[in-house]
């Protein structure tokens, strides 16, 4: 499932108009992942007229069958192996495509970071604050916020990771750790990723998150 | 030389897998009849349930969707409001409709969806091997009831035609059988009538068929019509329970 996570209102409004077409698109379920705070915050928004996507014809539909066209049928379900295995490949090559050309993220001051975090929705705007104030202390750190989480963005989690600068990531969420694994892998070890999460309603605060780069860039120092 | 006898146009020439003595195929060739008759198979859209009937858009030769357990009337609601010129029916076993999806056709029903609903009762799960239903009868034995259905611990075996009549937005309910071929006949006629309902726009319709599960039931076809008629009927007394003028 396509899962968009807005950290603004206005992203919001602007990514639940998207939603609809990526849905429409690749005939597949989209998530708009919001959370408490955005959920009951209020900031001034603008709909705007957006160029709509050329959406695929509907074929498939069940529109009533008059012998012009094969019946329509939604089903999932397949009992023979083959056929099976034909719709799940089918599925994937789907998946693959959606990979490739809906995958959305936002790098911010990741150029010349020495640690950098990662965070979606809320959480990402209070890293955006942490940055400026590890940087008073002479700390570089910068951002990778996913905008889309499936399809999570991969590459530049592998780019910065090669980079010699960068000497480790931190994932900020407000869970026990969901998407940390996803940097993970993508990190793939080259560098350490580190984890720093509250929960319950509890949201990070700027001082939490500076304490746990201070640890982490001790680390790496001493 | 006159055909006197065929395959309704409404059937596709797949074979039913359904075991034998099952009434699933009775009850889909009286649906295909109806839809022959009333001609609009064109037009018709049916929602196949989980549950032996799951294949149901195999069989139905026309277009078809397979909605989750017990989710039809939900499915057919979405298709219905979107197409509001087509006739929709769904086609549900006892587990789907009195079991996992009783909220979605009370809710259906009584938001007058203009819908058809064939709700096939046997008074057990066929599919996942006879376990006990809310229809199920109090003493009846099935695999999770070995002593028989107790009130005491299983409750009572559920009438949804009866419920289902309360709510405003239904336009007709009707309970039949197809134990011998004059309930059967009354069967065609009461499916045909909910489908006129559905094309009149007069509300929600429902025709439950009291059927025959021999697999599940242990008995031959025969001995099952024949329980059918000595214990069902009893408790889920035959005839129109709502329709509006």
């Amino acid at each position: 499932m396509v899962v968009l996570a807005p950290s603004t209102i206005q992203e919001m409004v602007d990514l639940v108009q998207e939603g609809y077409d990526i849905a429409d698109s690749y005939r597949n379920p989209v998530m708009i992942l919001g959370d408490g705070m955005l959920g009951q915050m209020m900031e001034p928004v603008e709909f705007r007229e957006r160029k709509p996507r050329v959406l695929p014809p509907k074929d498939w539909a069940t529109t009533g069958w008059k012998g012009d066209r094969p019946r329509s049928i939604i089903n999932s379900l397949f009992i023979d192996p083959q056929e099976l295995e034909d719709h799940v490949n089918k599925i994937y090559r789907k998946y693959e495509e959606i990979k490739a050309k809906e995958t959305r993220v936002e790098c911010y001051r990741c150029e010349d970071a020495e640690i950098i975090l990662s965070a979606y929705g809320t959480t990402s705007r209070i890293i955006k604050s942490v940055i400026e104030l590890a940087a008073r202390e002479g700390i570089r750190v910068g951002l990778i916020r996913p905008i889309t989480l499936w399809p999570f963005p991969m590459e530049p989690f592998r780019k910065w990771a090669e980079k010699d600068s960068v000497k480790a990531f931190l994932t900020v969420e407000m869970s026990t750790g969901q998407m940390v694994e996803d940097v993970r892998l993508a990190v793939n070890g080259k560098k350490p990723v580190d984890f720093f999460g509250r929960t319950g309603g509890m949201v990070p605060t700027p001082a939490g998150i500076l304490a746990k780069i201070r640890e982490i860039r001790g680390g790496f120092r001493s | 030389m006159t055909k006197v006898f065929q395959r309704p146009a409404s059937l596709t020439d797949k074979p039913f897998h359904y075991c034998p003595g099952c009434t699933h195929g009775i009850v889909h060739r009286l649906v295909a009849e109806a839809m022959d008759e009333l001609n609009i198979r064109e037009n018709t859209i049916g929602v196949a349930p989980v549950g032996c009937a799951v294949f149901a858009y195999d069989y139905f030769n026309c277009d078809m969707q397979e909605a989750s357990h017990g989710r039809a009337p939900a499915v057919a609601t979405g298709i219905k409001r979107v197409l509001p010129d087509k006739i929709v029916f769904t086609y549900q076993g006892d587990g789907d409709l009195a079991s996992i999806g009783t909220a979605e056709i009370v809710h259906a029903a009584n938001r007058g969806e203009k819908l058809t609903t064939i709700f096939i009762n046997n008074a057990i799960y066929g599919m996942t091997g006879g376990q006990m239903a809310p229809t199920t009868l109090l003493g009846q034995v099935t695999v999770t009831s070995p002593y028989g259905r107790k009130a005491e611990e299983a409750g009572y075996p559920i009438r949804m035609s009866e419920m289902l009549a309360t709510l405003e937005g239904v336009a007709y309910i009707e309970r039949v059988s197809v134990h011998d071929i004059r309930h059967i006949n009354q069967a065609k006629k009461a499916i045909k009538k909910a489908f006129e309902y559905q094309i009149a726009g007069k509300g929600f319709s429902l025709v439950e068929v009291l059927s025959t599960c021999p697999t599940n039931w242990g008995m031959t076809p025969i001995e099952s019509f024949e329980w059918l008629k000595e214990n069902m009927i009893p408790y889920y007394p035959l005839g129109v329970k709502k329709e509006v003028g």
